[in-house]
């Protein structure tokens, strides 16, 4: 079995015992008067048999064909994008909607694809202008204005 | 008569100002989407469902009804011009539209794809309008067993056609169920799994989690990838020839009652009707040596068969209250989202909504076909932006929609966390359509489990003591152990890799 399929077996069979526990402080209840737990009890115990099914499942194609070695080969921009994208909505409220979305954009714009930084500066802003104009002006979203009370 | 009536009634509902300007903007954001590769129409709905949230019913509903069968005409262009389906029910039009398109005859390809799309589309909603009524009486016969078995069929069905191993599928849809269970008890109001978050007390909200699984985890992994590059040719003389009319003509209307056929059932859809109308395209051809070398039967039928395979898969969701595939159940939970409750008494207590959305898709037919012969150079055009440019702008659009739905930053967190878990479930080959469904579908499906138990005292056997619930529940178990069998086993792997 191949680490991927480890991985990922581990992961229901966890999220499937963790429900299962949860659900019997929860209270369970009889089938005449099922309590809030019942149905998450039951889910949580059929994610565990699937997980054990996957492993039987996992083991006879290992059998069949031995495992090829597994990379997540995850996107170096990645990275990037989750953490910028985390700062912005922790720091959203605070700067407001349109600086917040322009250093975003801004960022995501040199990490991803950099060219002359005056340009991705130019069209974070841009982006940002224009998508406040139609939204909150146009469209009368509620977005956050922020300490500077700017957009 | 009855249906001319309340056909009028649709047309006056649907050419209500406010109505049609959304009419419009579906089909045409919809076309724009499904030409641009990498945004299909579920990430498309998921991401416009909150700006539709602020319309009357039905307009969100007819906008993006609008955008799914937009996104199927669109999804051509690219097939044909870039070898790339712009979704992935115009898949199989790669085979011989792009073939097409490399012997100078992307005109007659992009032609017949639209005028076969047109008669598909509104012979579909004719077949809508007709089949809806008399399920729906049949549907009041159906109680909380019924309904419960009919949903675990349509989720089994889904799960069993998904790409790839069913168990994965089934992993996934339970999942989805877990976390519907999140928020408050409906029946005796207890919280359960909220963590202490108040936010949570009225459950995850449909919004983020959809836009996050299926929107924002497309640009994880889109981000970086290289950009396409367009097949140079002259698209001229759209209108196709007598010849390419009547090598057409029987497969548009082959395509049309397949499509609707599959789109009615659970699991079924645009997707399955395009390939099957490939297949039966080229089993009853004189010459099935032309398929793949640029036949237009092959472009005809599949892409007639995708847009009846939408109006098909209507019936269900309208009818029944139940959606037989991910971007009904999204339109399921834009309704309920609205307070409305569709199920076989919805054309009686909602009728502008059935028939303003039936109405609407006749005009939107024909909206699609003005835009789309005379806008393809455009279209065209639009392929060449990058997706350095391109991904901020979805960004934003993602970023204000779940924001504006609730004015909430945690709905930007759960967001972020159901984009992390929709980029994983790609990378580790587990498809995130039947978590959407078993998530929308859950707190019902929970609701008629637990009424049926009330209604019998505590016995299971109400579900296998009804016809239509023990048929389902057959069907749901037929399914599950064919995959125990090795050899149909081997032919769905054999359909899904063709």
């Amino acid at each position: 079995m191949g680490l991927r399929e480890r991985i990922g077996i581990l992961f229901w069979l966890l999220i499937g015992i963790i429900v299962s526990l949860a659900s019997i402080r929860l209270g369970i209840g009889r089938a005449a008067n099922p309590g809030s737990g019942f149905m998450p009890f039951f889910s949580g115990l059929l994610l565990i048999f699937l997980s054990l099914l996957l492993v039987v499942q996992e083991i006879r194609k290992v059998r069949a064909k031995p495992s090829i070695s597994f990379s997540l080969n995850i996107n170096k921009n990645l990275g990037i994008l989750v953490c910028s994208f985390l700062v912005f909505i922790f720091v959203l409220q605070t700067l407001g909607y349109l600086i917040s979305l322009s250093i975003l954009l801004f960022v995501l714009l040199e990490a991803t694809a950099p060219k002359k930084w005056i340009s991705s500066l130019l069209w974070a802003i841009g982006v940002s202008i224009c998508s406040y104009l139609i939204f909150s002006i146009l469209l009368k979203c509620n977005l956050p204005r922020g300490i500077f009370n700017l957009g | 008569m009855d249906y001319l009536n309340s056909l009028i009634f649709g047309f006056s509902v649907t050419f209500e100002p406010i109505n049609f300007l959304y009419c419009f903007w579906g089909v045409f954001i919809g076309n724009l989407i499904g030409v641009l590769p990498g945004i299909g129409p579920v990430g498309t709905i998921a991401l416009l469902l909150p700006f539709t949230l602020g319309a009357s019913p039905v307009a969100g509903i007819i906008m993006l009804s609008g955008i799914y069968y937009g996104a199927m005409y669109g999804g051509t262009i690219t097939s044909i011009l870039v070898n790339i389906p712009g979704e992935a029910a115009s898949a199989v039009t790669c085979l011989d539209g792009y073939q097409m398109a490399r012997q100078g005859r992307a005109g007659p390809a992009l032609g017949i794809a639209a005028f076969g799309s047109f008669i598909a589309g509104t012979l579909g909603v004719i077949g809508l309008m007709f089949l809806a009524k008399p399920l729906a009486s049949f549907a009041l016969r159906f109680g909380p067993p019924e309904y419960f078995a009919l949903m675990c069929l349509g989720l089994t069905m889904v799960v069993y056609l998904t790409q790839g191993s069913t168990l994965k599928g089934l992993i996934t849809a339970v999942a989805g169920f877990i976390v519907s269970q999140i928020g408050t008890d409906i029946i005796n109001g207890r919280p359960r799994f909220i963590f202490g978050l108040a936010e949570l007390r009225d459950g995850i909200g449909l919004v983020p989690a959809v836009v996050g699984l299926l929107g924002l985890s497309e640009v994880f992994l889109n981000i970086g990838e290289s950009e396409i590059s367009i097949y140079k040719t002259k698209v001229k003389g759209l209108l196709p020839n007598l010849e390419d009319w009547s090598a057409s003509i029987k497969p548009i209307f082959r395509g049309t009652i397949i499509g609707f056929l599959l789109g009615i059932l659970p699991g079924g859809g645009a997707i399955v009707a395009s390939f099957a109308s490939y297949a039966v395209e080229k089993k009853v051809s004189k010459h099935p040596e032309r398929f793949g070398h640029g036949a237009i039967e092959g472009v005809a039928g599949p892409e007639s068969a995708n847009n009846s395979a939408t109006a098909g898969s209507y019936i269900p969701l309208f009818t029944l209250g139940i959606p037989s595939n991910v971007v009904m159940a999204l339109l399921l939970g834009a309704l309920m989202i609205h307070g409305v409750q569709p199920g076989p008494l919805l054309m009686k207590t909602n009728p502008e909504i059935f028939w303003g959305t039936v109405a609407s898709m006749y005009l939107g037919n024909v909206i699609l076909l003005v835009l789309n012969i005379p806008l393809i150079g455009l279209w065209v055009q639009l392929l060449k932006i990058p997706y350095r440019l391109l991904f901020p702008l979805i960004l934003v659009f993602m970023l204000i929609g779940v924001y504006s739905v609730n004015n909430s930053v945690t709905d930007l967190y759960i967001m972020m966390i159901f984009g992390i878990f929709g980029y994983l479930f790609k990378k580790f080959d587990f498809e995130p359509a039947p978590l959407i469904l078993a998530f929308i579908l859950g707190p019902i499906m929970e609701n008629s489990f637990r009424q049926s138990l009330l209604m019998s005292g505590g016995n299971f056997n109400i579900f296998f003591m009804r016809s239509i619930s023990l048929t389902c529940f057959g069907i749901v178990f037929a399914l599950l152990m064919s995959e125990g069998i090795p050899s149909l086993r081997k032919f769905k792997s054999k359909i899904q890799a063709e």
